[in-house]
């Protein structure tokens, strides 16, 4: 941080000390000229150290690194009215709790900023977690639902039958139907099915996924399927995630029964963007639904 | 002033048929002796035979008629289709464009077209392309096929290799088009699923019903539109779809129940010929046309009756009247005689050098007893019918086109 402020200072043609020096020597030499001139000198001398000191005004907004970081945060953060707005109210409850004294409450109150702390780090990330709560479906909803998303590509690990299928789970299925039907998104979908669940021997999965499968195709959705055992090889994409366009990728974490554990929607580019390569790589293993019908036609 | 036209036209408008005529004849004075009686009702629901003999020996022009069920039973024997396979009526065959480009919208991405489709139809599917994620994507193939007399084997073969190219998953063919072109669509839809992933095939039937084979056990589409007013010889225009591959039935049959509450399909005959068919009544409905579905089922019957020429009788009708075209100077425009049909065209290369419009040329043929097309750039287009040219059609014929032919002596039109 120091170098570019030292490049900063040596390039200036002409520093405010430098001008006034200038102007109070040619005040001298006009004193010397003129002999008695007390008071062109005195006038002079103001002169010269009112343009140095008005010249080291207007070089402040140009130099910002001078100031100390936290001055320059809160300047940065001031241009976002609605951050400016909690990093207000933050300072406001951290200047109020640091007033408390009681070092127990001192060290509760420092291990819960601390995951503060972790929370906004992970947000500077542009990436939002959900821990054991199916609250981001709403978000999963927003995001569906936004102007210009045209395509959702959603990749779901099913490990048991209960995959989606309890009231939450029902209703982003329902919501993806809608927004198919209506075309104002297209949905895409590949299913990683357990081995317990989709049979060798059976052209397809067992009871209620296959029949998730059958309703999502009949709305037009374009299904893919998996076998998790063909994926021995590959397992860093035994996952469950859905890439909303090419703005956001979440990837949800569940357990048995289906509900959420963790579910992370991140808005980085790059993990869409390795989200999307995951995808191609899924695609070379995938076998198209309607292909499974053919074979039973 | 000729008594009978010697109607080569039926790529515009089919001439209709005599049963077709009769249908339509005795379904006019029934309307005007019993309007929407009872008798009307019984009639479209349980056919001609539930009528009291009275009312069929008035009519007997409508005596073909036994119903939506067996009318869609008819269509199917037509279209080469299992007896399970779904058929709609629809009022407009743009309903069912619609509803057909909508469906491609569902499961594909980007949706490979030729040169060879209908513009209509081909704006139809790009406005319902626009404002979702599906592209469409257009090759040229009509030059290469007509100028460059490519086979269809290497047809397929360009047209595959495109497809694979332009990362395409859907498919949008005319089976015959308005040209005369016979696209080898079967293999082409075989060569593309040994190649990529093929999502939905909707191919337009509209000139090839009645015309050519559709052969729809083959599974070579999800979906085939067509029409009653061309090649099937109804006059009355009606849409006409079948479904095709087995694994797309449910998707196609939920996209329209869903659209059709949602009312973004909405087309009476579609929702009238389903009531008819599955006996379910849905009151305060929109009142249908109905003439179209009595008409074109005795349209249906005739083409079915009559007994299927040969390819080799095809060709030689085909052969016969180039011959008689070239002498007087109008050049043949074929494909491959493998993608040929009962479409042919021709050229005049003098054409260009005259002030006239395709109408003025249409207007000539026409005082000769001969009806054809003419297009803007002075090509001749002649459907053949399915019979091969007796001698005084043939003479006919060649007189006419040597009256429009700037390359022959006895032209009175310049």
């Amino acid at each position: 941080m120091d170098q570019p402020q030292k490049h900063s200072e040596n390039s200036l043609p002409a520093s405010p000390v430098v001008l006034s020096a200038v102007l109070a020597a040619l005040g001298l030499i006009l004193f010397a000229v003129h002999g008695n001139g007390l008071l062109l000198l005195f006038a002079v001398l103001l002169l010269s150290i009112i343009c140095g000191q008005g010249m080291a005004l207007l070089r402040i907004p140009n130099e910002p690194n001078q100031y100390p970081r936290a001055i320059t945060q809160i300047m940065s953060l001031s241009r976002d009215a609605e951050v400016a707005e909690v990093h207000s109210q933050l300072a406001e409850a951290l200047e109020t709790m640091s007033q408390l004294k009681d070092p127990i409450f001192r060290q509760l109150a420092t291990q819960r900023l601390n995951s503060l702390v972790q929370q906004a780090q992970s947000l500077a990330e542009a990436s939002i977690e959900y821990t054991s709560t199916e609250s981001w479906r709403v978000a999963y909803e927003e995001l569906l639902r936004s102007p210009g998303l045209h395509l959702y590509r959603s990749v779901a690990y099913i490990e048991s039958t209960h995959y989606w299928q309890d009231g939450p789970g029902a209703q982003s299925t329902k919501l993806n139907l809608e927004l198919q039907d209506n075309r104002t998104i297209a949905v895409e979908r590949i299913a990683i099915i357990a081995d317990h669940l989709w049979p060798d021997t059976s052209l397809f999965p067992i009871g209620p996924i296959h029949t998730w499968l059958e309703e999502q195709h009949r709305h037009g959705i374009w299904v893919r399927l998996v076998r998790e055992s063909q994926l021995v090889s590959d397992t860093d994409l035994l996952t469950d995630l859905g890439i909303y366009g090419s703005r956001a990728v979440g990837v949800q974490v569940a357990d048995p029964a289906g509900r959420t554990i963790r579910f992370v929607l991140s808005f980085d580019f790059d993990c869409v963007q390795r989200a999307e390569v995951m995808w191609n790589r899924l695609l070379v293993y995938a076998i198209s639904y309607k292909e499974l019908l053919d074979q039973q036609h | 002033m000729y008594h009978h036209t010697l109607y080569l036209d039926a790529a515009r408008l089919g001439k209709m048929s005599p049963l077709a005529c009769n249908a339509s004849i005795d379904l006019a004075r029934f309307a005007t002796e019993h309007a929407c009686t009872l008798y009307f009702s019984q009639l479209l629901q349980d056919g001609f035979s539930s009528w009291p003999s009275a009312l069929q020996e008035q009519y007997p022009g409508l005596s073909n008629w036994e119903g939506v069920f067996q009318f869609k039973q008819n269509l199917r024997q037509l279209a080469g289709a299992n007896r399970d396979t779904e058929v709609l009526l629809t009022s407009r065959g743009a309903s069912l464009m619609k509803f057909a480009a909508r469906l491609l919208t569902g499961p594909c991405r980007k949706v490979l077209m030729t040169d060879t489709c209908w513009p209509a139809y081909k704006k139809i599917l790009q406005r319902e392309l626009h404002g979702t994620c599906t592209k469409s994507s257009e090759v040229l193939v009509r030059h290469r096929i007509f100028r460059e007399s490519i086979s269809p084997s290497a047809l397929v073969e360009y047209l595959a290799s495109e497809f694979v190219r332009k990362k395409c998953d859907g498919l949008f063919v005319p089976l015959v088009d308005n040209l005369g072109i016979r696209l080898p669509i079967e293999a082409l839809v075989k060569r593309i699923r040994q190649q990529a992933e093929l999502r939905f095939v909707v191919v337009d039937g509209a000139q090839a019903i009645g015309h050519v084979p559709l052969q729809l056990k083959a599974n070579y589409c999800d979906f085939l539109l067509a029409g009653s007013h061309k090649w099937l010889r109804a006059f009355h225009t009606m849409g006409i779809g079948f479904f095709g591959n087995p694994s797309s039935c449910h998707y196609i049959v939920d996209s329209l129940q869903c659209w059709s509450r949602t009312g973004s399909i909405d087309d009476p005959l579609l929702a009238f010929s389903d009531e008819l068919a599955t006996g379910t009544q849905r009151p305060f409905g929109e009142t249908v046309q109905v003439a179209p579905l009595l008409v074109a089922d005795a349209a249906t019957r005739e083409v079915l009756a009559k007994q299927p020429r040969t390819t080799a009788d095809q060709q030689t009708n085909r052969q016969r009247v180039t011959e008689i075209a070239s002498r007087v100077g109008w050049n043949p425009v074929a494909p491959d005689s493998a993608m040929a049909s009962q479409i042919l065209l021709f050229e005049n290369q003098l054409f260009h050098r005259e002030r006239v419009t395709g109408n003025d040329l249409r207007q000539t043929l026409l005082s000769h007893g001969v009806a054809a097309t003419v297009y803007r750039n002075g090509l001749l287009r002649l459907s053949l019918p399915d019979e091969p040219l007796d001698s005084t059609s043939q003479v006919r014929l060649s007189a006419a086109l040597a009256a429009v032919s700037p390359a022959t002596h006895s032209r009175d039109f310049f």
